[in-house]
């Protein structure tokens, strides 16, 4: 089993765990229960591992509250790293991928929602294995023709901000200019519908750097609603990395599933077609990816 | 001699927990002797093999010992899966009902004979039938021979589509019956689409995965005698849906003419 795949297999097995200690919010829940219905292993396996931790009570004595105020922090996790030299530039590179890694793993679907900037920007180290990282086209066109809109309700702003923001540090990271001047300008056409946010559409003429712009964006965030702004931010993620979007992604609309049949019938078909799981999307699965934004985005 | 790691001192401090869930879980997959030592070991060498990866990735959602049963579990499974490939009830077994499905489980998963299988059903209440209905349920099973211990990858045993397995293993010849398998598969499949998720999952895992109220109950946490009812509330909208799709009692068998046991 490759590394990756076992990675998949310990976060699915956390949310699995979670299910039987009944830790998992309501809408993680039910989108835990949809992805199950289609996986009969891992149904056997919930059954079968809840059956051994009711036989087998002392086996959950070693717990601690799931909202812990430490709660991300890793139970195993060394609070001191040892530096060793022989390793120092190896450890530096693989810090930061892993950085991100971390926080992006922090992301799970029974966790606060927290923007981070793993979130809105694929690990460095991800984003190059394939060469230069460039904005997918299909997210550039939706970008421009969606940000042009005006009227729009608070919801759909708030999801096209977020595609924006994570378009914009892709965009920043793979030093495409003509296409990060894009969509700041289209951020701060949509800024310009939200009361009170003049000072962030100025900012964003000032700032260049990327971390800078994620804490401009953290800020645009706290402006709108926060989930639907992850959601954008997700689906944009998902034009790049699917598979370090997708258990975000899912969580984050599944209230939207709940209530709309076209999303759902979106997600439903990533699942079917094992989508979610492959790292770069396919152009069969960029199409639905862009189908669930201009639907969550009008 | 260097020091141990962190995650090295973690997983030897838990390795009592884990030794007793990988035990437990072996008993429970009827592994005895070498082979459940076998497995012990395997668990052991798999947390140090990939230097604690199931330790390092705890995000702490779970408790620590939900997390490494589920853990220790799916790593279980999947050498259930690369051993004798994946198991899915027959088309067959799915019409007859959900203790047909269990049947069939116990004779063609477990290695059980009939007469282990109606013991077993029977020791646990007979789930609603007599020995001698029992009995009729298991003549009523295309014959599969109980998986035997082969050599497949891991990858191998992936690829396998199981819907092509499950037309493999219904033992139907005719294209009459394939077709009406074919018909009534899709029309179920449509039918648990149009169901809440949560719903969707209960009636899955009773009527196609053939496990008993009480496990589902266990498994998802929630109350056990009010699943009974809403097992058969669902089964009516279930049979609505299929009957409003075309799909008749005879087509559907025993899966919407027999009330939840």
């Amino acid at each position: 089993m490759s590394e990756g795949s076992d990675a998949r297999m310990m976060s699915d097995a956390e949310q699995v765990a979670a299910l039987i200690d009944g830790r998992l919010s309501p809408a993680a829940r039910t989108a835990l229960l949809a992805r199950l219905s289609q996986d009969p292993e891992w149904r056997d396996v919930l059954v079968m591992a809840a059956e051994q931790v009711d036989q087998v009570p002392d086996a959950t004595t070693a717990s601690r509250p799931l909202h812990d105020e430490d709660a991300t922090m890793l139970p195993f996790a060394p609070r001191v790293q040892r530096w060793r030299w022989t390793m120092a530039a190896a450890a530096v590179m693989l810090g930061v991928a892993g950085l991100s890694y971390w926080t992006h793993s922090q992301m799970s679907i029974a966790t606060p929602p927290v923007l981070t900037l793993a979130m809105v920007e694929p690990p460095a180290a991800m984003g190059v294995s394939g060469g230069s990282l460039s904005v997918s086209p299909a997210l550039a066109r939706w970008t421009r023709v969606r940000a042009a809109t005006n009227e729009l309700p608070s919801r759909a702003v708030a999801v096209r901000l977020g595609a924006l923001a994570s378009a914009t540090l892709q965009a920043s990271r793979a030093g495409d200019a003509t296409n990060e001047r894009i969509y700041r300008e289209d951020m701060k056409a949509l800024l310009g519908q939200l009361p009170g946010s003049s000072p962030f559409a100025a900012a964003l003429d000032s700032t260049q750097n990327a971390q800078s712009l994620f804490e401009l964006f953290q800020q645009v965030r706290a402006l709108v609603d926060g989930r639907a702004f992850d959601a954008g931010a997700m689906l944009a993620l998902a034009h790049v990395r699917i598979d370090i979007a997708s258990d975000r992604l899912t969580a984050l609309l599944a209230t939207d599933s709940a209530s709309d049949t076209e999303v759902a019938r979106h997600l439903a078909r990533l699942h079917e077609t094992g989508a979610l799981n492959g790292p770069a999307p396919s152009s069969a699965t960029v199409a639905t990816l862009d189908s669930l934004l201009a639907r969550l985005g009008h | 001699m260097s020091q141990p790691s962190l995650y090295e001192s973690q997983f030897l401090e838990l390795l009592p927990t884990i030794d007793r869930i990988a035990g437990s879980l072996a008993r429970a997959r009827r592994l005895t002797g070498a082979d459940a030592d076998d497995f012990v070991s395997v668990v052991r060498a798999r947390f140090v093999e990939t230097d604690y990866a199931a330790l390092r990735q705890h995000r702490g959602e779970a408790s620590v010992g939900t997390y490494l049963t589920v853990v220790i579990t799916r790593w279980l499974q999947d050498q259930i899966v690369a051993r004798d490939g994946r198991w899915r009830p027959t088309a067959a077994a799915v019409r007859a009902g959900p203790v047909a499905i269990l049947m069939e489980r116990l004779i063609t998963r477990m290695g059980s004979s009939v007469d282990e299988a109606v013991a077993q059903l029977m020791t646990e209440g007979g789930h609603g039938y007599s020995e001698r209905e029992l009995r009729a349920l298991a003549r009523q099973l295309p014959p599969r021979p109980p998986m035997r211990p082969r050599l497949v990858s891991e990858l191998d045993a992936r690829d396998v589509h199981s819907g092509a397995r499950e037309l493999a293993d219904s033992g139907l010849t005719s294209q009459d019956n394939l077709s009406a398998e074919e018909r009534f598969s899709s029309a179920l499949k449509d039918a648990l689409a149009a169901l809440e998720e949560e719903d969707r999952m209960l009636v899955t895992m009773r009527f196609l995965d053939g496990h008993t109220v009480a496990q589902i109950a266990r498994a998802l946490r929630i109350e056990q005698k009010p699943l009974y009812r809403r097992l058969d509330r669902l089964m009516v909208t279930l049979r609505r849906t299929l009957e409003a799709d075309g799909i008749t009692a005879e087509d559907a068998g025993e899966l919407l003419s027999r009330a939840d046991q």
